[in-house]
């Protein structure tokens, strides 16, 4: 199949037979029909037609051109506790490499204001402050929507805000972060802003039975939600599932409802452990999550169940915009590329280093991934420097570059990187995948599990991966056929999907639970629905193994 | 953001690329083109974060209401399809040259139930991701990965039966169909 895959890649985007037609003559007719509609698009900044820009003025708007100049603004306000996971940021504020922005906009009584830029190499960063007026202590307060326009589009990826209460000032503190940064020395862009929300915590009664297996449905009838389905599961010996799918009526609070199961035990909170996943799309739309609890968190003692969720209490209308002239002149002088080219590990091509950005705020190291299939196959990284030791985050790939990975790592406020400074990456915990991987490579060395005698009887049988017992568990629950694999040794990574049969007969196992790679928990579950038999020849796509103690360190300078 | 002569620029190969390999008739892949443009300019795309992906989708739609018009007819004809098909009588030579050409491979793809083909599209002319294209389609993941296998299966069959080899390098393909081709007849 892999063959096919690289022959219609190459044929599909071969243009020189394709018989284009005349783009040109296409534009005119296009225009002339577009100019002619009365539903033309006010703001979308269509040159051609000159009558556009008048209208854009009608939103909350300031239009301050600021020059850049480097201000120290972090005087008041305490940006250090929001800043605490953004190092690099609250470095360049100590070094006065700030853009001073000062600008606000009030609406309804919250006011919204721009402190100080950041922008460098690697990210643009602006700090805010949003005054709520009074808030209730109940109240949670979010920022939708916050993006930065004019930048050339296609930028707006990456682009996330954060807030923090600061209790002693009663004000948010809060950042807003973005991939993009300027081109040239001065760029014109707005920042812009959607709603301004507050919402509170709110519960709901479940009279869930977490004895019984089956699936359990409950009204809600809150928030556009409509209803609630559970079906507990028994994970091992020590961990309890619970896959919930909810139905929403009003499917836009699926953006801010964030609706989770609590027990409480004797009256205590008993929340979810961590590794929970919510808001999957099931296959009619609705809301899923996978919840795990300790066992012995909800067994003895008077349990009950809650649905807890966020109501939304106040909401102000924007979008609420800023204009603002951003440049990274005075961050240049800090920054250094480097390429590199150093395999990741020893003698081994499959992965390479390629380039590093040191920047006065973040350190970023590029890996080129020779199979873009491939992720990167160690889950912690970390840069030495002089000394020091710089845990980093994944980022996602840059867009059309799925074969690089970009690890980023903050810079601590107290530490000066130059040219000579000695840096070593460190990568720990691989995780390998074994099997296929793509689920278009062929079936050939494909080995079944055969499942005899299904019926509702759990029954169990073990298998040899790697090494490792894997242990495989089959049974009926009304007409659905449930597959539960996972291994007790915890380097065993899990199964990520199962399918009965092969090629046109293949069935796939849908799974309840959502499987990462290397994210500790090995046991899965996928459920065949309207199972007619009771025998089955079973496969898997691929499994992983866990090895937390391999290591690799690359010497990057000197 | 792009204006709309920027962004007509910047897309309208892909779109016309991908309405003429899903519908397989430049005269129609053109009109769509040009229905798909009118109506990016005529939507806000203000909150648009992946604007190929945005528009690629609007392009996916168009297409699919325009095979689902013309299915009606269409399909009245492929189904007695046999009853217009000749014996082949064309010239070997002419077989193979014609083999390689993009008419061809939108002729095996035409012959892909339109499900399939749009994701073989978007996934190998587009190189989106498989969630990408889930989320483009509106449909599971796991549909578009069974989708796209059984895509590829079929694809497989339909160029089998063409006589063409699958093969990664070109010159060699060529050679082994002229081979195949020369074997056959003789």
């Amino acid at each position: 199949m892999k063959k096919l895959e690289n022959m219609l890649e190459h044929r599909l985007n071969k243009d020189q037979n394709v018989p284009y037609p005349n783009f040109d003559s296409m534009w005119e007719r296009i225009e002339q029909d577009t100019t002619a509609s009365v539903h033309t698009r006010m703001s979308s900044g269509s040159q051609n037609r000159g009558r556009n820009w008048s209208k854009i003025a009608a939103v909350a708007s300031v239009s301050v051109l600021l020059a850049a100049a480097p201000v120290y603004a972090a005087v008041h306000y305490n940006w250090d506790t929001m800043l605490r996971e953004r190092g690099g940021i609250q470095a360049a504020l100590a070094q006065n490499l700030g853009q001073q922005l000062d600008q606000s906009v009030t609406k309804d009584g919250v006011t919204l204001k721009l402190h100080t830029a950041i922008v460098d190499e690697n990210r643009t960063v602006i700090l805010f402050t949003l005054d709520v007026g009074q808030r209730q202590d109940s109240e949670t307060w979010r920022v939708t929507g916050m993006t930065l326009k004019g930048t050339g589009g296609g930028n707006s990826s990456g682009e996330y805000n954060y807030l923090n209460w600061d209790e002693k000032n009663q004000i948010y503190n809060g950042y807003f972060e973005s991939e993009w940064t300027p081109e040239n020395d001065k760029v014109n862009v707005q920042l812009v802003a959607n709603d301004i929300q507050a919402f509170s915590v709110q519960s709901l009664d479940l009279p869930l039975d977490i004895h019984s297996t089956e699936t359990q449905s409950f009204p809600i009838g809150q928030e556009g939600m409509r209803s609630i389905e559970v079906k507990p599961f028994t994970q091992g010996q020590e961990k309890m599932l619970f896959s919930s799918a909810i139905i929403f009526d009003q499917p836009e609070a699926k953006e801010w409802a964030y609706p989770n199961i609590v027990g409480y035990k004797n009256g205590t909170l008993i929340n979810s452990l961590p590794g929970g996943t919510y808001g999957t799309p099931g296959e009619k739309g609705e809301y899923t999550a996978q919840q795990y609890f300790k066992a012995e968190d909800v067994s003895g003692g008077q349990l009950t169940y809650k649905l807890q969720y966020m109501k939304k209490e106040k909401d102000v209308n924007g979008p609420l915009s800023f204009d603002l002239q951003l440049s990274k002149k005075q961050m240049e002088s800090g920054t250094i590329k480097t390429s590199l080219n150093l395999p990741l590990e020893v003698g081994e091509t499959d992965y390479t280093l390629e380039n590093m950005v040191v920047s006065p705020t973040q350190i970023r190291v590029t890996v080129r991934s020779k199979d873009i299939d491939n992720s990167f196959p160690y889950k912690k990284y970390a840069l030495e420097v002089a000394g020091k030791t710089l845990e980093g985050n994944l980022w996602r790939s840059p867009e059309g570059e799925p074969e690089l990975t970009v690890l980023r790592f903050e810079r601590p406020v107290d530490l000066e990187i130059t040219k000579e400074t000695p840096i070593t990456f460190v990568a720990k915990y691989k995780v390998t995948h074994h099997g296929s991987y793509k689920i278009t490579k062929n079936n050939d060395d494909k080995i079944p599990l055969l499942l005899t005698n299904i019926s509702q009887k759990k029954q169990t049988i073990i298998q040899q991966l790697s090494g490792y017992p894997v242990k495989w568990t089959y049974y009926m629950q009304g007409s659905d056929l449930y597959v539960e694999t996972g291994s007790d040794d915890a380097h065993f990574g899990g199964i990520n999907q199962t399918h009965i049969g092969l090629d046109k007969e293949r069935i796939l196992g849908k799974p309840v639970t959502v499987n990462f790679a290397g994210d500790g928990n090995n046991k899965a579950i996928d459920v065949y629905k309207d199972f007619k038999g009771t025998e089955a020849s079973i496969y898997m796509f691929y499994y992983t193994t866990d090895d937390p103690e391999k290591e690799t360190r690359v010497q990057i300078r000197p | 953001m792009e204006t709309n002569r920027e962004l007509f620029e910047a897309y309208n190969k892909d779109v016309y690329r991908t309405c003429y390999y899903m519908v397989h008739d430049a005269a129609d892949a053109e009109d769509l083109t040009q229905d798909v443009f009118i109506t990016v300019f005529r939507t806000n795309r203000e909150n648009v974060e992946h604007m190929k992906a945005w528009i690629m989708k609007i392009t996916v739609n168009h297409c699919l209401n325009h095979l689902k018009r013309k299915r009606t007819l269409q399909q009245k004809v492929s189904d007695n399809l046999y009853l217009f098909k000749k014996s082949p009588e064309t010239p070997v030579d002419r077989l193979i040259e014609q083999r390689e050409t993009t008419m061809e491979w939108a002729k095996y793809l035409s012959q892909l139930p339109v499900k399939l083909r749009m994701v073989i599209t978007l996934r190998y002319m587009h190189d989106f991701s498989l969630a990408e294209v889930s989320d483009l389609l509106s449909i599971p993941l796991g549909t578009t990965k069974s989708r796209l296998h059984k895509g590829l299966k079929v694809l497989r069959r339909i160029l089998l039966e063409a006589g063409v080899q699958i093969d990664q390098k070109e010159g060699e393909s060529y050679e082994k169909v002229r081979e195949y081709a020369g074997a056959s007849v003789e």
